[in-house]
């Protein structure tokens, strides 16, 4: 099936299955690699993509149910890796490996899009469906709590 | 984003700050022919450039523990390099970096002196050319932040010297720093990767695009040893996009032994699941094969029996006779994974005929050395033919260091004649990985009429890991496998004995983060602190007791450094040191009523020691939380800190894993389990609160990946105990629904 997504504001003509899964026809399709398998059936969280701003996990939305739909992904999330949450994480030097951090940093900014001071846990149980095997969460909910601040001092 | 050979000049152009650039795997073979800049290589691990950038080659995998910042730290510092001049490279596969099997902490412990004398070698070299080009002796030159700098002011950068250094002699002993003249050491860097890592634009080996590439997924036999029957590639083929399906034979090869399995392979990775999924496979049924009541069954036939004496001292049944109370408890720990949560994948490209066959992979690999042997004798072509370029690595855990993934992509690729992309989805890495070993430990032992424990004695029954590394099945256990956690026991007792049985299991086992050091920790630090309560002794003191007086250690013959046996004496300045930051001789404050408790545990490991203590909230039917983890760490002196404490934090989220809900069990002849709903891993709302400190004594750095992870369990079943719920003698301590 031939299908135009918006994907990080620019339209992607893909001609693909309607079913697939929009992980796939990100990673293989539009070779957009920042969005990650984990787990394929929405356990995980390393698949996280926004959906209209909503955090989804592309490995359990078909295409054909994104049709219209603004999707972001980590490589559009800000202009110069420099949205308040990249660079929160950055300062707080969170990631080991990095596999599952374009996950964790994609629900991180949906969860203070939506609730800008979120408490430690709102904060948790926003980020519980994101998994990290290197076990960065003491660094996570710090980083979270410090772009809430740089995402304040903006607006100030 | 593509794997390409970037060579070095697109690299150089790139520059440090484009991260993107240098996470691409890069062949440095291919870059050597396009010696376009000139450049000083004092060894296969350093280049200096006329531009005054420096190329670090790490010859370790990178999979999170830090070690591409860390080994940069460490030449910058020794070198008195500019760290934003420092470009840190993957090394490939080739001999010329020497062993690169990235596995049992040995990264620092090995590489920190041989690097830092490299780095002094190249400094004096580019000193050297500078006296000669100032006309000033080289002792009135000093170095810093990549200039050398005359008295006068003078000053000449590395950038400008190396040509002239390259035609340096090396000095036959280069002076290293002194630890007070170390500048980066010690201090807060961030790492290289992390611009790459927060903007989705690190490439790992999922993420890796070869033109022309294919996708290949593997439906494998439900155990290693099964055969195939049948499968429908026709309905496999009627899916679109599915190019070509075929059954694979099980293929036994030393630490990658490959299951059965039927291949799909298509033009992407959503073809590859549908096609897989409409194969039908049938398999040949194996009767013989035991599930886990039979294997817990088969471990306790052989706990209830007298193991291999691999360590003992004293008379223990002697010692029995004389003992005024007798204790005798049994541990059990099931088989776990890793569950990286890159799940294992290769791309690779294998193209033309007999000896002119040529190999290319790109795999998330701990291993590219031993990996690119294996290729070249599954291939039957010379090494020289084969190039393994190591991506980022989505968490490794040891799951990484064999070589199964990345021998099924090369014949895959063989026998499609085209580059491909095998991957794997988590229910493949659950079902058909490698385990870590089920245990059952049998610990007794004795105390006297003056309450001090006159024997010991500890039966650990496993499967050996050898049956997996050496080939053929294991007879019994390899000596390494009871001095992992059991044999060197440091206490002195002075009747001892280490048996070990080994028992033959269906599943592959392998290496896992902590590895047999998991499960004899476990056992041994509840063991211990059971006998203390019995005795009536505080935990802490006991131990102090038995270690005193402050002495040396070696528990096997080994060429290894004195310096590297153990010392009771740090041990016992962990144990003070922990009960001063625990507050140890302080109850802990009950919060609404419900019951609190701590426990201990201590644990030597990669020469690193180790004392954790974990508190505890026992609620009114046995349901508990952890509070917070106080972990100290002696592993001499910290490079990296920041990274170090990630290390220890991760270790501490692992460790809690394994303790609360891994466990792979088999039923009707296959894995029970298939991905995190049934596999679960610790997530952020399992998360303890962590104290977290280093010793800070200077000694010699030592290993710290997996010397945390042992501590967690025993830490947190003596503090149930201690809140007065039942004490726990099987992991997990939580069983799924």
């Amino acid at each position: 099936m031939k299908i135009t997504l918006t994907i990080n504001q620019s339209p992607q003509l893909l001609d693909v299955d309607p079913d697939m899964p929009l992980l796939w026809a990100l990673r293989d399709h539009v070779r957009l690699t920042g969005t990650k398998y984990g787990c394929g059936i929405g356990l995980c969280g390393a698949c996280t993509v926004h959906l209209d701003g909503k955090p989804v996990r592309a490995c359990s939305v078909p295409v054909s149910a994104v049709k219209g739909a603004k999707i972001t992904t980590i490589e559009g999330l800000s202009r110069d890796g420099n949205h308040p949450v990249q660079r929160a994480w950055r300062d707080e030097n969170v990631p080991q490996c990095g596999y599952c951090q374009s996950g964790q940093i994609m629900s991180a900014a949906a969860l203070l899009h939506q609730n800008p001071s979120p408490s430690p846990a709102q904060m948790r149980t926003a980020m519980a469906g994101n998994i990290c095997r290197c076990g960065t969460y003491d660094r996570i909910g710090r980083a979270v709590e410090r772009a809430a601040t740089y995402m304040k001092e903006a607006k100030a | 984003m593509s794997a390409v050979n970037t060579s070095r000049r697109q690299f150089l152009q790139a520059g440090a700050a484009s991260v993107a650039a240098f996470s691409l795997p890069i062949n440095l073979e291919a870059a050597a022919t396009n010696a376009a800049e000139t450049s000083f290589a004092p060894s296969a691990f350093i280049e200096i450039f006329s531009t005054g950038k420096i190329a670090l080659t790490v010859h370790r995998a990178e999979m999170g523990q830090g070690i591409r910042t860390t080994l940069a730290m460490v030449l910058c510092d020794e070198l008195d390099a500019d760290w934003k001049n420092v470009t840190v490279i993957r090394a490939n596969g080739d001999a010329k970096y020497g062993d690169q099997n990235t596995v049992g902490d040995a990264s620092i412990f090995l590489g920190w002196i041989p690097l830092r004398t490299a780095a002094a070698t190249a400094k004096a070299m580019l000193v050297s050319a500078a006296s000669r080009k100032l006309n000033v002796p080289a002792n009135e030159l000093r170095t810093e932040s990549g200039f050398v700098i005359a008295k006068d002011g003078k000053r000449l950068g590395y950038g400008e010297l190396a040509a002239l250094a390259a035609k340096e002699v090396p000095p036959a002993t280069p002076k290293l720093k002194a630890a007070n003249e170390f500048r980066i050491i010690g201090k807060y860097v961030a790492s290289v990767d992390l611009h790459a890592q927060t903007t989705g634009a690190l490439t790992f080996g999922l993420d890796v695009i070869v033109p022309g590439m294919r996708y290949a997924l593997i439906e494998r036999a439900p155990l290693p040893d099964t055969k195939l029957k049948s499968f429908d590639a026709a309905a496999s083929k009627s899916v679109a996009g599915v190019t070509d399906v075929f059954a694979m034979e099980s293929e036994f090869m030393a630490e990658g032994h490959t299951y059965a399995g039927v291949v799909v392979v298509a033009g992407d990775s959503w073809s590859c699941i549908e096609g897989r999924r409409a194969l039908n496979v049938k398999w040949q049924a194996d009767p013989a094969s035991m599930d886990s009541p039979q294997i817990r069954s088969a471990l306790e036939g052989a706990v209830n029996k007298s193991g291999t004496i691999y360590r003992s001292g004293g008379d223990v049944d002697a010692a029995r006779s004389r003992a005024k109370k007798i204790i005798k408890r049994r541990y059990y720990t099931p088989f776990m994974t890793h569950a990286a949560l890159e799940p294992p994948n290769c791309t690779a490209h294998v193209q033309g005929t007999n000896e002119n066959t040529h190999c290319e992979v790109w795999a998330p690999t701990q291993n590219p050395g031993e990996n690119r042997e294996r290729i070249a004798e599954a291939l039957k072509i010379s090494v020289a033919n084969v190039t393994v370029n190591v991506t980022a690595i989505g968490g490794g855990f040891g799951r990484k260091s064999l070589h199964d993934f990345v021998l099924e992509a090369v014949r895959v690729s063989k026998r499609i004649g085209a580059p491909v992309k095998l991957f794997r989805t988590r229910e493949d890495d659950i079902r058909s990985g490698f385990y870590r070993s089920p245990s059952m430990q049998e610990l007794e032992a004795g105390i006297d009429a003056d309450n001090a424990i006159n024997f010991w004695r500890h039966h650990s029954v496993q499967s050996s890991q050898s049956s997996t590394s050496d080939g053929e099945l294991a007879k019994e256990l390899a000596e390494g496998e009871l001095l992992a956690g059991a044999s060197r026991l440091p206490y002195a007792i002075p009747n001892v004995q280490f048996e070990g049985t080994h028992v033959e299991t269906p599943l592959r086992r392998a290496w896992m983060r902590g590895v047999q050091e998991f499960y004899h920790s476990f056992a041994a630090n509840c063991f211990l602190d059971e006998l203390a309560v019995e005795a009536g002794r505080d935990p802490l003191e006991w131990r102090l007791e038995m270690l005193a007086p402050s002495r040396r250690l070696q528990f096997f013959n080994s060429r290894a450094n004195t310096e590297y046996w153990w010392d009771t004496g740090r041990m016992m300045d962990l144990i003070r040191r922990a009960a001063a930051l625990s507050n140890w001789s302080q109850p802990l404050v009950w919060v609404n009523g419900e019951a609190r408790g701590r426990g201990f545990a201590m644990h030597v490991q990669s020469s690193t020691y180790v004392a954790m203590v974990a508190e505890v909230t026992a609620r009114p039917g046995g349901d508990f939380s952890i509070d917070r983890v106080i972990c100290l760490v002696d592993c001499g002196l910290v490079l990296n800190p920041d990274s170090a404490r990630a290390q220890v934090e991760g270790a501490i989220l692992y460790g809690l894993t394994s303790c609360m809900s891994a466990e792979i069990t088999l039923k009707d002849g296959r894995v029970a389990q298939s991905n995190f709903h049934d596999y679960a891993v610790s997530r952020i709302t399992d998360s303890p609160q962590m104290l977290i400190e280093f010793m800070s004594n200077g000694k010699t750095p030592t290993g710290l990946g997996e010397p945390c992870v042992p501590l967690v369990a025993p830490a947190i079943v003596n503090a149930l105990a201690n809140a007065g719920l039942k004490r726990r003698y099987e992991l997990p301590l939580r069983e799924l629904a």
